[in-house]
Formats: structure tokens, C-alpha cells, sequence
């Protein structure tokens, strides 16, 4: 993992470098990524919520995506509308 | 409480949902006073823009009081009266230091969705599908506001919420499409579109120094709204054969200095290329109609400015790039950047400057925004604008 201050004012550039045999070979890659589980997607949802809490002091949730972002919830959001209680 | 709710095409009910509550330390909770329809809002109705869920709640134009805190917003009180802007932004990232707040970095959990559809992703908007983040939106009786200590501006005296209100959406957008136009005095500016974006943006450039605005639109009563209000030029595009050919007598052949697109991506127009769009878009072959944007690029001036604040959502046919290239000119573009224009335009109203209330033509209860929908998206009862009351 790499830190690298970025050109002008924008900030720290990070790099993560991984080197992963996923099980089953290709076939149990192409099925992880399919579904979201691939340890790139992992490590970039990793590396959005990281900024955002460096950026922001949390992790930002929506009604829809209450856990905040993870690539394999998006295709299976809530609708956007006030959570209830048991879930909040 | 009562929420306005997509529940799937043309199909929008007020519900009952749960009330909100605080997710994040820098969320608030406001009890909204006054809200309203905007023309995007039919957009997601008629099924353009995808990833809408049913039972999402819908509305990005609001305002009220604060009801409750997170720990994290320490600018505000309970009880301060507030116009939330649309897009949801932290103010922190790179983004938002550079005052491109609908492009914040940080505020959309469905980031990755956005960034297949266009490359890169946009900031969160409340109530506008789950691309922009999958936030409840606001024609509801309260609303969580999320990043609560850097969008809502607080409104200090008795000004009334109608004159108010727009600050949250329509009157930036309307304001950001004519500073686009680069105006510096004595411009003809040529706005497609008079809905209520595109009476600000004439308005804007009005008070941006332009010495012509010319308003083109299809319907008579909206055209006269401007006529009245504002005193522009009107072109009602169902008397010409050529929007651009009728532009360009009015200019002494030279073409308006910017043309701002207020129309976006349900445009209609007579003839065979609205067939040809209506029925590629009907096969999902093309997401777009765009003819606005086609007929402002086809009439601007050479080297002139296409201002464009109408919304797309994906992908345009027959878009005449070699008119754009061969003739230099500059394409502007973007979801407005509310935060950038909200404190300016209150002071502009308070002023007297500018007075936003012309366009309301319809308050309704929040209970009978089903029949709101109705009239502003059929245009009926001469509507241009609806403020629904929780």
C-alpha cells in the first residue's frame, strides 16, 4: 500500500497492490465479480469509505443503501424512504 | 407521516411511512413548511430515469424548521427555519472546495452505480432515484438532511416561504444556465423552455446585463407568464417552420450570442423528427429527445455558448457535432451547483431584485399532490408551478 501526495492541491493519492487466487480459478473469480464479492470491488468499497471517512467523519448512509456503500447492495437496495425501527 | 411516493411509471401516491430519524452525526431533521413539483420530478414519473424503486419518496425542493440534530451540525438550532438545497454535499472534498457541490465525491452510497452509467460518479440528490444515492425526498412532512451543517441556509426574518423556497433548486439552476452565457452587457440570450427554469434563466440573464431575452416555448399561457412578469421576447415554435431560421431574422441573421436549454430530455416538437426520437426512445434505442439541444446548437451565433441545464440522462442520437466543432462552440453544462448561488440570489431577493414567486400557480395540501402531479405534468388549469403545503 502506497501513499502519494497528488499533483496540486488534490490531496493524497493511495494505492493498493494484491496479489489473490480466488477459489476455483477463473470460473470462481468471474463468479465473485459477478455478484460483487471479487476482493477488487471489496477493496474499492474499502477505499470509498475510507475516504469518506477521512473526508467526512463517517460513512454516509441513505435510506435506500443504509449500510453505506457496498457494491454488491446496489442491485439490491430498500426504496428510499425513512427505515423502520427494527432495521435502523 | 404522509410522503409523496413513486410507486412505479406514471404512478405516484401519497402514503404513510415512517418518520425519519437521525442515520448520520451530521444529519438533521426538518419539518418541511413548504415544498414543491419540479419538472425533473416527471422525468423519474414518466419512467426516464432509471433506478427508481417503488415506495421511494420523492421531492428535492424544500424547506422548514429544524426539528432535530446530530451531534456533528453545530451552525444550526432546533427551531432555525431552513431551504435545503437539492444535491446532498460534505463540503470537504475536493469537489465541494472547488464549489462543484453536485459533484461531491463523498455523498452518494450508490457511487458505483452512477459510475457505470457515466464514467464517473455524482453527488447524492434527495428523492431522485437510486443513482443520485437512493435518498427519501422531501414532499413529505419531514425529511432527514444529511451533511445538515453545509447545505441549509438559514432564512432570519418573516420573508414568506413562497419567495424563499425556490432558493432550493429551480432559481440557482434558472441563474447558473445564464452565468453560463459568460454575459458582460448587451447579449441576445435565446432560452428553449418556459417552465419555471427557464423563466429564472431568462430572468437571470435579465439581471445579468443581457439587452435581449427571447423565451421559446409551445404554450401560450406560459409564454404570457413571461411576457407579464419579466418583459421578454416570446417565440411560440408552433408559429414557425424553423425555430433557428426564426432566431436568426429576429437577430439580423447572426443567431443569439448563448442558447440555454431549459427543456432537456422530454422535448417535443411538430413534424417527423419528433416521430423519429419519440419512436427510438419508446424502443430504448435512444434514452433521449433531445431537439432542444439540437435546435440551440443549430441557432447559436458562431463561437457562442449552449448552455445547457435541461436534464439527460444517457445517450443522444443525431447530435450535430460537426455544427459545434466547425463553428466553435462552447457546450456548458451541469445539475446545478445549488450551494454556490443560495446566500447571493437570498440577498438578491431581499433586495427586491428579483421576486420568485411569479411562477406559483398552484398551492395545494401535500394530500392532493396525486392531482398536483396531474395538472403541472398534463399542463392543465394553465399550470407552470405547484407549492404543496404538509
Amino acid at each position: 500500500m502506497t501513499f502519494a501526495a497528488a499533483p496540486g492541491d488534490r490531496g493524497t493519492e493511495l494505492a493498493v497492490e494484491f496479489e489473490h487466487d480466488p477459489p476455483a480459478g477463473d470460473l470462481g473469480a468471474a463468479a465473485q465479480k459477478l455478484t460483487g464479492r471479487d476482493l477488487a470491488t471489496q477493496l474499492s468499497d474499502h477505499l470509498r469509505r475510507f475516504k469518506q471517512r477521512v473526508e467526512t467523519g463517517e460513512v454516509v448512509r441513505s435510506e435506500g443503501t443504509p449500510d453505506g456503500h457496498l457494491l454488491a447492495d446496489h442491485l439490491r437496495q430498500r426504496a428510499a424512504r425513512p427505515l423502520e425501527e427494527a432495521i435502523r | 407521516m404522509k410522503a409523496t411516493c413513486w410507486m412505479g411509471r406514471n404512478k405516484v401516491e401519497v402514503e404513510d411511512v415512517p418518520d425519519p430519524t437521525i442515520l448520520n452525526d451530521r444529519d438533521a431533521i426538518v419539518r418541511i413548511t413548504s415544498t414543491a413539483i419540479c419538472g425533473s420530478d416527471l422525468h423519474l414519473v414518466d419512467g426516464y430515469v432509471p433506478t427508481m424503486k417503488r415506495g421511494d419518496v420523492m421531492g428535492h425542493e424544500f424547506m422548514g424548521d429544524v426539528v432535530e440534530k446530530g451531534k456533528g451540525v453545530t451552525n444550526l438550532e432546533v427551531g432555525d427555519r431552513v431551504v435545503v438545497p437539492f444535491p446532498i454535499s460534505c463540503g470537504s472534498c475536493w469537489s465541494c472546495r472547488h464549489q462543484l457541490f453536485s459533484l461531491c465525491e463523498n455523498s452518494n452510497p450508490n457511487a458505483r452505480l452512477a459510475e457505470k452509467l457515466w464514467g464517473f460518479p455524482t453527488a447524492g440528490i434527495f428523492g431522485y432515484s437510486h443513482l443520485t444515492g437512493g435518498f427519501a425526498g422531501g414532499q413529505a412532512e419531514y425529511a432527514r438532511v444529511p451533511f445538515a451543517d453545509v447545505g441549509p441556509i438559514k432564512i432570519e426574518n418573516g420573508i414568506s416561504d413562497e419567495s424563499v423556497l425556490f432558493l432550493s433548486d429551480i432559481l440557482p439552476t434558472g441563474y447558473m444556465g445564464a452565468e453560463f452565457c459568460d454575459i458582460s452587457g448587451g447579449e441576445v440570450i435565446a432560452v428553449w423552455g418556459a417552465g419555471p427554469v427557464g423563466q429564472f434563466a431568462a430572468a437571470s440573464a435579465q439581471l445579468l446585463g443581457a439587452e435581449r431575452v427571447i423565451l421559446i416555448d409551445r404554450f401560450e399561457y406560459r409564454l404570457r407568464i413571461a411576457t407579464e412578469h419579466l418583459g421578454v421576447e416570446t417565440l411560440n415554435y408552433e408559429d414557425v417552420d424553423s425555430v433557428p431560421e426564426a432566431l436568426k431574422e429576429l437577430t439580423g441573421g447572426r443567431g443569439p450570442d448563448a442558447c440555454i436549454d431549459a427543456v432537456g430530455t422530454e422535448a417535443h416538437y411538430h413534424g417527423p423528427a419528433y416521430a423519429y426520437d419519440r419512436v427510438k426512445q419508446a424502443l430504448r434505442a435512444e434514452s433521449e429527445r433531445p431537439f432542444a439541444l439540437r435546435e440551440a446548437i443549430m441557432s447559436c451565433r458562431n463561437g457562442g455558448i449552449v448552455s445547457v441545464i435541461g436534464v439527460y440522462g444517457g445517450l443522444v442520437d443525431k447530435f450535430p457535432i460537426g455544427a459545434v466543432m466547425n463553428r466553435s462552440l462552447t457546450i456548458k453544462s451541469g445539475q446545478c451547483h445549488a450551494h454556490r448561488y443560495m446566500r447571493p440570489l437570498l440577498e438578491r431577493i431581499l433586495n427586491g431584485e428579483i421576486d420568485p414567486t411569479f411562477i406559483v400557480t398552484h398551492r395545494l395540501p401535500l394530500s392532493e399532490a396525486v392531482h398536483g402531479y396531474d395538472v403541472f405534468k398534463n399542463k392543465k388549469e394553465d399550470c407552470l408551478k405547484v407549492v404543496l403545503k404538509p
